[in-house]
């Protein structure tokens, strides 16, 4: 087997943002990510996050499919069946990393990656985003954004949203 | 030819630029193309056609010239093939002429144009067939080509590609798409206008006044509206396709030597104002330098100043000329207009063209500007589906009936006259429709003339003539795309802007028909000729095809790992920074003897949950599953509806309506959508839920005698003992509070234990393992040591020991093909014929005498005598440390019966002799399996 | 017809080339043939020459809805190679490479096959495996075959990636030095104007619109020239081939997809073998004319619309220049689409239709080019004698039934 670990650039963790011309990019550590598959999980008390939402909250849903969810920073729950609720639901707090890009240049960016607009909304926030399956929604406040995306994948997407931002 | 002091609205006289062409030094200013700057100084010729080598000088201005192709360096970056009419003056820039050599005006090769009654259409075709093509071949190969294109890489070429969105994209900003972007952005539309040139206004300067406003001075003031409505616009962008649902893909150029920018744009609806381009006449030596096309020199004259001549013949056919004509005369031209309608017309002059010859009169002069009317730019509405319709008044295709999302205004619409263009796009702007206008002009059709006599040109980059129209219509090359293809007209880089009309024209003159019945080739994406750069951007190198990579591999670095690309992930294929044959056998003895300890991270955990998860799992899967119990673990096969193995793995049930599948570690994405494809297909999707866990938890596998020593020393909780834990069934427990799967599974053989912990804790897991397995002289290994490990074994890799025809029988699982009752996915396959026939390859081990090497993995089995033929191929085959002899394993046709006998091995025209075995070399009792 | 022959060019450059004559005739439709074949591309042209070559079966009708060799045959990347795995598949794809050996004397029309070779890169250790099963395979099945080095592959393709960083370097290749490229106009017109030479008549804008049937056995066509009888009839449709099978009453296991392909500006040689690298997904060649010429994976959405999309144009045209960085700068001039016939083996179908006197020659999928010798000689066979081919026995309908499957996936190079 041919010997690549020369052709890999080690992996760096993001622990200081990483500036970019009017947009800078960090990570985010959040309490907790859980998938939660259902027939009625879209109909919750928590605030459902769809594109182009802006999240405000410290706990809310992302709207991923017409029966799944992200529940960000909720409550522990059991894993597995849960057959009074009639829902699934796996703790991914480690499966995915999230990244948060912000800034005047932050769309521009992504619109690098992926064909989004703010007046195109859609009902989930799952998309591909240079090649990479990724949930994207806005956060906080409207030139924010966050990206969870595969955890394997983190260091390419940074290198993505790295070369994009040098575009001008 | 030279540039007037008064003239050039785009040009900037305090910005002089030096350049090279040929060799030779001239001057322009900033705003020049390379032709406008090289017609200043003079430069009459300046290509040479691709066949016949002849001179070639400027016909257009912009995208229609077929002739000006120069290869262009600027420090140090060359760029083959540029075209010289829309290649912006830079500073240094050094042209030269392709298929050329040494200049354009000295080539070798124009020779050849003697020989041109030899080498017409198609004569390719009827010759050369003896002896052989071959013999000629090279010969033609090293003729043909234009530019040619250095071997290096240029580093920061790169492409920019960008989505986008607007409401109304406005394609082309003369003065019809510069009023219709104005208007839909004053209406409140997101509007973007793409122009291709760096100043935009189209051939709008050649017109004096618009709206009582000078040219330049209203072109102006419409950008400006357009910027305070808040419109965009992109110079220097074509918009060069039109794809499914309103997706139209442009250029955006820059500076020479940078990429281009892709821009991928999702219109809600596009207005087309790209204009109509200038059409050739026919004539004798009518591709002679010095024929030119009569818009552009009105175009050369008002946008760079530059006069083609002070003296001209021109030979018009319409109406529209008179404009280009009184503002050519107006600049100091002296001009003598004749019929071209008039028989015997030819271009007089040796390598450049000295006037006209008709009637018996010459009519001297330096340049020939012609025009049979203008063409429609209607490409992109071709692109998008829509139709075309013959204007005999114009003698013109044009948009014909509706599209959704796409109208076309001005004179790509067949709106010549400005003021119905200004109507339309005002319309347009507002998103109406407006129907096209009769036109002012009128129009005497003047079309090639089939049997009139001197060489007459067609294409005049592929050199193709009248002539060779008329042998395509003796031979019957009569249909549109027969005779591009036939006789090459329309396939040079022009893609036959100006060649298809005449070349239609002729053929139906020929054929007796009409032109609209001969009808037009297929318009085909790019426009215009991109660079194959903007297709690829930043998917490059290590974004190309990306690898996952290990949360562990900063650790797996620490200690010299050697990461080897598996699955499309980053892995450990061995430690070390010495000669990885030496580490993998260390690895793999050292896991046999004590243990050793592997990072399986990337092994597929999806989970399936829901009230159906138990019968779903039994009908994806080829083994019975709904007799497994929770806490147990059970080896299956997932098989294609043609019972082919897809993929092997293990399940683990966790609960009643909860299961864990550990696929292949390069097979998840395809596992997942297999999952969700059958959770969607014949059940029901509300009973049953899928979930990708394999980036939650990390897999640390401790394999060998010593791994439950390894797990005692790690303070668990749990009991791992062997009657506590046995073989295939698992545990769930915590480590330092957090929770941790250990399963019991083993790919090696040995006694091996599979810890999973999610992602975040297994630096910790990971250092704590190998501190204590250090203890005890067992140290991480890599996936070259396990592969030697389970081929010890006789424990299949898919894909590897098996291919598109493996069915799980040929692996020696046949019971549930046998027994299972309920239905599963592939099962029906697995009872044709084929599925039984006793000559079916199987997997069998196969050795060699001791002390021999290896197999070479992928030599074939094959029969003995002759008609020799393969019986099936060796999948897998090692050095085994710890048997200190090769192992092989292989799929060979009916082998289970042949257990014993010998076979020859053949690879590369050597035979070897082999004993076909069993396939597992190790422990069959399982006795180190159960310790 | 007018022989082909440098003396005859030579000639007919001093007379004004007047004396050239129709390379085929345009007749209008009889109303009965002895056989009638629908799709005037390659494999139809070709099985109405072998028709009346090898079997004296001259009364014959090609019918073509649109203008002859327009479809996939004028559409191809002209690769021409018999690399593949199973015995099957060797005996007829090299039967076909044979055939193209000596087609332009054959012919009397220069198909310009230009046998410089093929080859297939491998980018790994697993890669080189598999290469070493295919070459071992080839060898065995007599068919040319050589293993390269990374060495000799650099030399003879100095274009490739091998630059230190490249994404997927080069262990290898395999070769198959009788493989290489051939002009797919040239290849229709040539069996075109051999059948019409002998008889054919080729009637073109003549579409089919229905088969007629009599007690169930075929024996004629509605078309939008006429109807028209016969005894025989073979359809030669490829990506229609579902369309056509509709209208006959059986079905077939096909999906057609949109393929694309796609080619440069003309440049100076500098590339002379035709290359796929499966890393990449992508194959190149260079014409005789200099424009690169290359294509790719499939538009994977099931479309008769011979037209594809960007994202498939970005992955093919991207893995390219990934593949050859010094194209970067090398201009795209046009690209296009056909439709592909893809069988669930990729293995073509030859033989009987399940429908008495309709017979089938389908299902290439993206590899019809190189197999037109063969499958117009298999079809041709077929109906004149009632009986499979040795050769095209194995690619029988119903083969889908018994499961003798012959699968080729691998060796079509491009994923399905």
């Amino acid at each position: 087997m041919r010997d690549d670990r020369h052709l890999w650039t080690p992996p760096k963790p993001l622990w200081n943002p990483l500036a970019f011309k009017d947009a800078n990019l960090c990570a985010v550590t959040l309490t907790r990510q859980s998938l939660i598959s259902g027939t009625n999980v879209r109909k919750a008390d928590l605030p459902l996050i769809e594109w182009p939402d802006v999240a405000k909250d410290a706990t809310y849903r992302l709207s991923l499919r017409r029966d799944r969810v992200a529940e960000i920073n909720g409550d522990i729950r059991p894993e597995g069946w849960n057959a009074t609720k009639g829902e699934a639901c796996s703790d991914v707090s480690d499966g995915y990393t999230v990244l948060q890009l912000k800034g005047r240049a932050a769309l521009g960016i992504l619109k690098r990656g992926t064909e989004i607009s703010l007046e195109h909304p859609s009902a989930s926030v799952a998309r591909k985003l240079f090649g990479l399956d990724v949930w994207l929604y806005r956060f906080g406040v409207e030139d924010q954004f966050r990206i969870h995306v595969a955890r394997a994948y983190d260091e390419t997407l940074i290198a993505h949203l790295t070369t994009a931002a040098q575009h001008r | 030819m030279r540039r007037l002091d008064d003239k050039g609205a785009v040009i900037d006289r305090a910005k002089p630029l030096n350049f090279t062409f040929d060799g030779k030094p001239y001057q322009g200013f900033a705003g020049d193309t390379l032709a406008s700057a090289l017609m200043a100084n003079g430069v009459r010729i300046v290509g040479r056609s691709f066949k016949y080598h002849r001179p070639r000088g400027f016909w257009g201005a912009w995208v229609d010239d077929p002739n000006a192709i120069m290869s262009v360096t600027l420090n140090g970056i060359e760029l083959p093939n540029c075209l010289a009419t829309t290649t912006y003056l830079e500073n240094g820039m050094e042209a030269r002429a392709v298929n050329a050599w040494p200049t354009a005006k000295h080539d070798i090769k124009g020779g050849l144009d003697l020989f041109h009654r030899f080498l017409g259409a198609g004569f390719y075709y009827k010759t050369f067939i003896w002896p052989d093509w071959h013999l000629f071949e090279p010969m033609i190969r090293k003729m043909a080509g234009l530019g040619a294109v250095t071997p290096d890489h240029l580093d920061e070429f790169h492409s920019d590609q960008i989505h986008d969105h607007c409401d109304t994209l406005i394609i082309g900003g003369g003065a019809s798409g510069l009023t219709a972007a104005r208007v839909a952005a004053e209406a409140g539309q997101n509007v973007v206008l793409v122009d291709d040139q760096a100043q935009p206004g189209g051939s709008s300067y050649q017109t004096g006044t618009i709206a009582d406003t000078a040219a330049a001075d209203w072109i102006a003031a419409q950008m400006a509206a357009i910027k305070t409505a808040g419109g965009r616009v992109l110079h220097q962008t074509t918009a060069y396709g039109v794809y499914d649902h309103g997706l139209i893909a442009c250029v955006e150029n820059g500076a020479f030597g940078t990429a281009p920018r892709l821009w991928r744009i999702r219109a809600g609806r596009a207005v087309l104002a790209t204009g109509a381009i200038d059409r050739p006449l026919t004539f004798a030596g009518n591709d002679k330098p010095g024929v030119m096309s009569l818009f552009a020199s009105a175009e050369y004259l008002v946008r760079y100043g530059v006069l083609a001549s002070d003296n001209a013949v021109v030979l018009a056919n319409h109406s529209m000329a008179k404009e280009a004509v009184a503002t050519l005369t107006a600049a100091g031209m002296a001009i003598t207009q004749i019929d071209p309608d008039t028989p015997g017309l030819k271009a007089g002059g040796w390598q450049v063209t000295n006037g006209i010859s008709v009637s018996g009169r010459h009519h001297p002069s330096d340049v020939v500007l012609a025009t049979s009317g203008l063409t429609p730019l209607v490409h992109l509405w071709r692109h998008a589906g829509g139709k075309l319709t013959w204007d005999d008044a114009r003698q013109a295709f044009l948009p014909d009936g509706q599209l959704s999302n796409m109208q076309a205004i001005g004179a790509a619409n067949g709106t010549f006259d400005l003021n119905h263009a200004l109507d339309e796009a005002q319309a347009a702007g507002l998103g109406q429709s407006h129907p096209r206008q009769d036109t002012s002009h009128h129009l005497t059709p003047v079309w090639p003339k089939p049997g009139s006599k001197g060489r007459q040109w067609i294409d005049f980059q592929h050199d193709v003539t009248l002539k060779d129209i008329e042998v395509a219509a003796r031979e019957n090359y009569v249909s549109v795309e027969h005779l591009k293809r036939y006789t090459t007209l329309g396939m040079a880089s022009d893609q036959g802007k100006t060649s298809n009309m005449a070349g239609l024209a002729a053929m139906a003159t020929l054929k007796g028909a009409t032109i609209p019945e001969i009808g037009t080739t297929t318009f085909r994406p790019p426009f215009v000729p991109i660079p194959l750069e903007v297709y690829h951007g930043a998917k490059t190198k290590q974004l190309y095809h990306p690898v996952k990579r290990l949360v562990l591999e900063a650790r797996h670095r620490d200690a010299d790992a050697a990461l080897c690309e598996y699955g499309g992930w980053l892995r450990p294929g061995w430690y070390g920074n010495g000669a990885a044959a030496d580490h993998i056998r260390d690895e793999a003895m050292t896991a046999r003897t004590t243990a050793g300890i592997l990072d399986g991270s990337p092994l597929g955990k999806i989970e399936v949950m829901g009230p159906d998860a138990e019968a779903f799992v039994n009908f994806v899967f080829y083994n019975t599953m709904t007799t497994l119990k929770p806490g147990h673990i059970r080896y299956g096969f997932l098989l294609t509806e043609g019972g082919i193995v897809y993929d092997d793995g293990v399940v683990s049930r966790i609960d009643n309506d909860r299961f864990l599948i550990s696929c292949s570690s390069s097979h998840v994405d395809g596992v997942r959508s297999l999952l969700e494809n059958w959770r969607q297909d014949g059940n029901n999707p509300d009973r049953i839920f899928i979930h990708d866990l394999t980036m939650q938890w990390a897999t640390i596998t401790v394999t060998g005698p010593k791994a439950r020593d390894i797990l005692n020393g790690l303070d668990l909780d749990a009991d791992v003992s062997a009657d506590a834990l046995p073989h295939m069934r698992f545990i769930e427990t915590h480590h330092q509070g957090h929770p941790l799967r250990i399963a019991r599974v083993s790919f090696s053989g040995d006694l091996s234990f599979e810890l999973s912990i999610p992602s975040r804790h297994a630096p910790n897991l990971w250092d704590k393992v190998t501190a204590v397995a250090g203890t005890m002289d067992a140290h991480p290994i890599g996936i070259e040591a396990m592969s030697i490990l389970r081929a010890e074994k006789g424990y299949i890799m898919v894909g590897k020991d098996t291919d598109g025809e493996t069915m799980p029988q040929d692996v020696g699982f046949g019971i549930p093909r046998r027994k299972k009752t309920n239905a599963f996915v592939g099962d029906r396959s697995l009872h044709t014929d084929k599925a039984n026939v006793p000559s079916r390859k199987v997997l069998v081990g196969l050795s060699v005498p001791h002390g021999e090497p290896p197999l070479v993995t992928g030599a074939h089995v094959v029969t003995d005598g002759a008609n020799q033929r393969s019986l099936g191929y060796v999948t897998s085959s090692y050095h085994s440390p710890f048997l200190s002899r090769a192992i092989a394993l292989g799929m060979i046709e009916g082998a289970v019966e042949r257990v014993g006998d010998e076979v020859t091995v053949w690879h590369d025209g050597s035979n070897r002799r082999a004993r076909i075995v069993s396939p597992c070399f190790l422990d069959p009792n399982g006795e180190r399996l159960h310790a | 017809m007018s022989h082909y022959s440098a003396f005859r060019l030579f000639r007919e450059g001093l007379r004004g080339q007047k004396g050239w004559t129709p390379a085929w005739r345009m007749p209008a439709p009889k109303p009965e043939y002895d056989v009638i074949i629908i799709g005037g591309g390659g494999h139809g042209l070709a099985t109405a020459y072998y028709l009346a070559k090898q079997h004296g079966i001259k009364r014959v009708a090609v019918l073509e809805k649109g203008w002859l060799g327009g479809g996939n045959t004028g559409r191809n990347t002209t690769a021409i190679r018999s690399n593949y795995f199973y015995p099957e598949s060797a005996a007829l794809y090299d039967f076909s490479v044979r055939l193209y050996e000596g087609l332009s004397r054959d012919l009397n029309y220069n198909v310009m096959f230009s046998q410089r070779g093929m080859m297939v890169t491998a980018h790994s250790e697993h890669d080189l495996e598999m290469a070493t099963r295919q070459y071992n395979a080839m060898r065995i099945n007599g068919i040319d075959a050589e293993m390269l080095t990374a060495a000799e592959v650099r030399a003879r393709v100095p274009l490739l990636n091998f630059r230190a960083d490249a994404r997927h370097p080069i262990h290898g290749a395999v070769s198959q030095p009788r493989g290489g490229t051939g002009r797919h106009d040239a290849v229709a017109w040539g069996y075109a104007r051999g059948a019409d030479t002998r008889g054919v008549d080729i009637i073109q804008n003549c579409e089919v619109l229905g088969i007629q049937k009599e007690a169930g056995r075929a024996t004629g066509v509605t078309t939008t020239r006429g109807d028209i009888r016969a005894d025989r009839i073979g359809a030669t449709v490829a990506g229609h081939s579902s369309v056509l099978a509709e209208l006959a009453g059986f079905k077939l296991p096909i999906h057609s997809y949109a393929l694309q392909a796609f080619v440069s500006e003309p440049i100076k040689p500098i590339l002379d073998t035709v290359v796929l690298c499966p890393a990449f997904g992508t194959y190149v060649s260079q014409s005789d004319k200099g424009g690169i010429v290359f294509g790719g994976g499939l538009d994977r959405i099931p479309s008769y619309g011979q037209r594809g999309n960007m994202p498939v144009q970005e992955d093919v045209v991207g893995a390219l220049v990934e593949m050859m960085p010094a194209l970067a700068k090398v201009k795209l001039l046009r690209h296009w689409g056909g439709i592909v016939d893809v069988t669930p083996d990729s293995s073509p179908i030859i033989g009987p239709s399940g429908v008495e006197g309709l017979y089938l020659n389908c299902g290439w999928g993206t590899g019809g080019f190189k197999a037109i010798p063969a499958g117009g000689y298999m079809l041709a066979h077929l109906m004149a004698t009632g009986q499979h081919h040795d050769l095209s026995r194995p690619f029988d309908l119903d083969r889908f039934t018994t499961g003798r499957l012959i699968d080729e996936s691998a060796a079509s190079g491009i994923a399905h």
